[in-house]
């Protein structure tokens, strides 16, 4: 009948209308969520300890939503999900980043890739080709091939690549070279720089028996055994040793006090304690920064076989040293030169913390002149309140950027001028001869 | 001898020795295991550590009052078995040792931690951290299948897991006493008292140290508890920690008074 065939086509009607409403409403939700500022989604791909580290960094930051995790081994997959859930984000679990790429990047913003450094490229590539942004640990691969792909498809692609230098990010370290060592050139010219993260001796990483993966899957993914799996800092074909695991961090700030990138480096190392272990288990080496001001040099020292000093950097001018290390309690203040002008203008301007008094005066009564060693340089902190967790303003720089447009503090390009020269030491290590570098050899 | 082979690992944290005692597993699996404990107890560490101004602890220590900001979930537990423990001991244990405890801000939903905007103190976890730290350890001995297993964080906190493990407590007062020893299963044995460090325990209510007793133990299926409770005990009367003790599961203590006489309540 004619009313009921209207009535039908009216409902028909209504119904594709409704379809089309309801998809445009989800798509639209899609977008919303996508493009609110207040929330970015994330994923991470590799669950381990570093992945660990800044999945609790973005926890403490506004708006960040954990969407998907990533890792081969069931353990790390396991701890993420039951970890974020305590935050209340509900992940979806994937072994195989694709298949976590082909099913969730239309609900992502960005990616952490704290995965084994070999697998970075690979997996920072398929992201960034994925139309998401990415944050990349350190070091940005153990092949500059492989580092100079991702600074060539950050590019082609249009999206934001942030390399984990973290200490790029961090206020007390800014405040040190940009303010103090650059605006204020507190220090005079800067001659020198040494930097050192010795570790106590430590035997091999183990694993859960109940968690052992099994030999197809870790071939699947090429790994040669749960041991190399679990300790992969230690052998070549996964990771650059520990030059690069610890120095890399350190071996970065030079470029960034000096301004230019080393000219040439000589090293010295060996696998002298850990004999099973592939890569280098204590080096020593010095740079050469041939900067607009003079030639400066930088010594740096990995040994994990003593930890003595533990992790600090020293930045050392004609008017004094800048102390300091990511936990403020290794290191935080300048040392003053006694012939330095006077730094309590620098004090009056918030910029250092009043000094804790130098020995200067006779303390004994009725002698000219106190003999004794020579007094020690007073030591002038700086301002401890910048203190935030380690890895966290570095990220809050990466969302920032996608955010609002704010510069990244070490884009791909950056990253791979590091690369650049901490992957040479091993080189210099290898062959016992001192790498020249050409200012074209940190460029992609 | 029933006592299966035990394998003996230590570790500096937290400002002290911690140590585990894996009993029943071959000796490398056993140091692997010991090791992911004492990497979750130097994951802790780096969240509580007063001394350290970028960790949880250290950051609101730099807030001003009325300022909040977002800790791990784990600085939160720990804060709120804190508030709990100083709740149950009528303020005797306070995180913040007297500098401000009615100023401190928690907000749970929000993950944050502060000050209300009238006022602010300093957050000291020394007498709870440790044992905290024990207890998220222990957490992880499942993955790993292990069940005899003692965990101490520098002799003033032992968890004693799987099986009855003999403990020493009472010091140089329970040899007089005939009480120098007691078997714990799953249950933490925590100390405090006067011959390590002098009195080093401050009565937040006094801000003098604390002298009812000279020692006191404490012991709970918790670690965090026990830690928390020796402390308090060095300055609760013996019929308080009785009650106490009764309202709380699994609780037990030993104290030791001025004229050195020891007295166990609950056990």
């Amino acid at each position: 009948m004619e009313m009921n065939r209207n009535r039908f086509m009216q409902a028909a009607a209504a119904g594709t209308l409704l379809a089309a409403l309801r998809a445009r409403a989800e798509e639209n939700a899609v977008l919303a969520a996508r493009k609110d500022p207040d929330q970015l989604n994330i994923a991470l791909i590799g669950a381990g300890a570093q992945g660990r580290i800044l999945t609790e960094s973005c926890l403490r930051i506004p708006g960040i939503r954990f969407v998907a995790v990533c890792d081969i081994w069931s353990y790390s997959q396991r701890y993420a999900e039951r970890y974020l859930k305590k935050y209340g984000h509900d992940v979806a679990v994937y072994e195989n980043y694709q298949e976590m790429l082909a099913n969730e990047k239309g609900k992502l913003d960005a990616v952490l890739v704290a995965s084994p450094d070999w697998m970075h490229a690979e997996h920072a590539n398929a992201c960034l080709e994925a139309g998401l942004h990415v944050y990349c640990e350190k070091e940005m691969s153990n092949s500059l091939e492989k580092a100079a792909s991702m600074v060539r498809t950050a590019r082609a692609t249009g999206r934001l690549l942030q390399i984990g230098h973290q200490r790029r990010s961090n206020p007390r370290y800014i405040h040190a070279i940009e303010k103090l060592i650059h605006e204020e050139a507190l220090l005079g010219r800067v001659t020198h720089a040494t930097a050192q993260w010795n570790r106590a001796k430590t035997e091999d990483l183990g694993w859960p028996d109940q968690y052992e993966i099994d030999a197809a899957t870790l071939d699947k993914y090429g790994y040669d055994s749960m041991t190399q799996f679990r300790n992969w800092r230690w052998y070549k074909k996964y990771g650059g040793g520990p030059i690069v695991d610890l120095g890399s961090h350190q071996i970065d700030l030079f470029e960034w006090v000096w301004g230019v990138n080393p000219s040439s480096v000589i090293a010295s190392g060996g696998i002298d304690y850990y004999p099973h272990h592939e890569w280098y288990d204590n080096v020593l080496c010095i740079y050469e920064y041939e900067t607009p001001a003079g030639m400066a040099r930088a010594f740096y020292e990995t040994l994990t076989t003593t930890g003595h000093r533990g992790f600090s950097e020293a930045f050392r001018g004609e008017n004094g040293t800048i102390e300091i290390a990511e936990v403020p309690q290794r290191g935080n203040a300048v040392l003053r030169e006694a012939h330095a002008p006077d730094w309590m203008p620098y004090v009056e301007r918030g910029l250092l913390k009043a000094v804790s008094a130098p020995i200067q005066q006779s303390s004994t009564r009725n002698v000219a002149v106190d003999v004794r060693v020579t007094a020690e340089a007073g030591k002038w902190p700086l301002p401890i309140e910048l203190a935030k967790p380690a890895h966290q303003p570095h990220l809050e720089n990466f969302f920032n950027a996608i955010r609002y447009g704010t510069p990244l503090n070490c884009p791909g390009e950056s990253g791979y001028e590091t690369a650049v020269s901490v992957l040479a030491v091993n080189r210099a290590v290898a062959t016992n001869q001192k790498i020249e570098f050409n200012p074209s050899d940190f460029h992609v | 001898m029933d006592t299966p082979v035990q394998h003996r690992f230590t570790h500096e944290s937290m400002a002290t020795t911690f140590e585990v005692v894996v009993a029943g597993r071959e000796r490398e699996y056993a140091r692997q295991a010991a090791a992911a404990l004492f990497r979750e107890i130097d994951r802790l560490d780096a969240l509580l550590n007063k001394y350290d101004a970028g960790s949880d602890i250290g950051q609101v220590n730099l807030l001003k009052p009325g300022e909040t900001v977002r800790v791990a979930v784990e600085t939160l537990e720990c804060l709120e078995q804190a508030v709990w423990a100083h709740g149950a001991t009528d303020g005797l244990f306070d995180p913040t040792v007297g500098t401000g405890f009615q100023w401190l801000a928690i907000d749970r939903p929000d993950f944050s931690v502060g000050w209300k905007a009238g006022g602010k103190g300093q957050l000291d976890l020394g007498g709870i951290g440790k044992g905290f730290a024990i207890d998220k350890a222990t957490e992880l001995l499942a993955d790993w299948e292990i069940g005899e297993v003692l965990i101490s964080g520098g002799t003033s906190t032992v968890m004693a897991l799987g099986r009855e493990w003999p403990l020493g407590i009472g010091g140089p007062w329970g040899e007089s006493a005939g009480f120098s020893s007691i078997r714990l299963r799953d249950k933490a044995l925590s100390g405090s008292g006067t011959e390590v460090k002098g009195a080093h325990i401050i009565n937040p209510k006094t801000g003098r140290p604390a002298c009812r007793h000279l020692a006191a133990w404490a012991i709970n299926p918790s670690a965090t508890v026990s830690d928390a409770f020796s402390t308090a005990f060095m300055m609760m009367e013996p019929e308080w920690i009785r009650r106490l003790c009764e309202t709380v599961p699994g609780s037990a203590a030993v104290v030791v008074d001025q004229e050195g006489h020891l007295q166990r309540i609950g056990i």
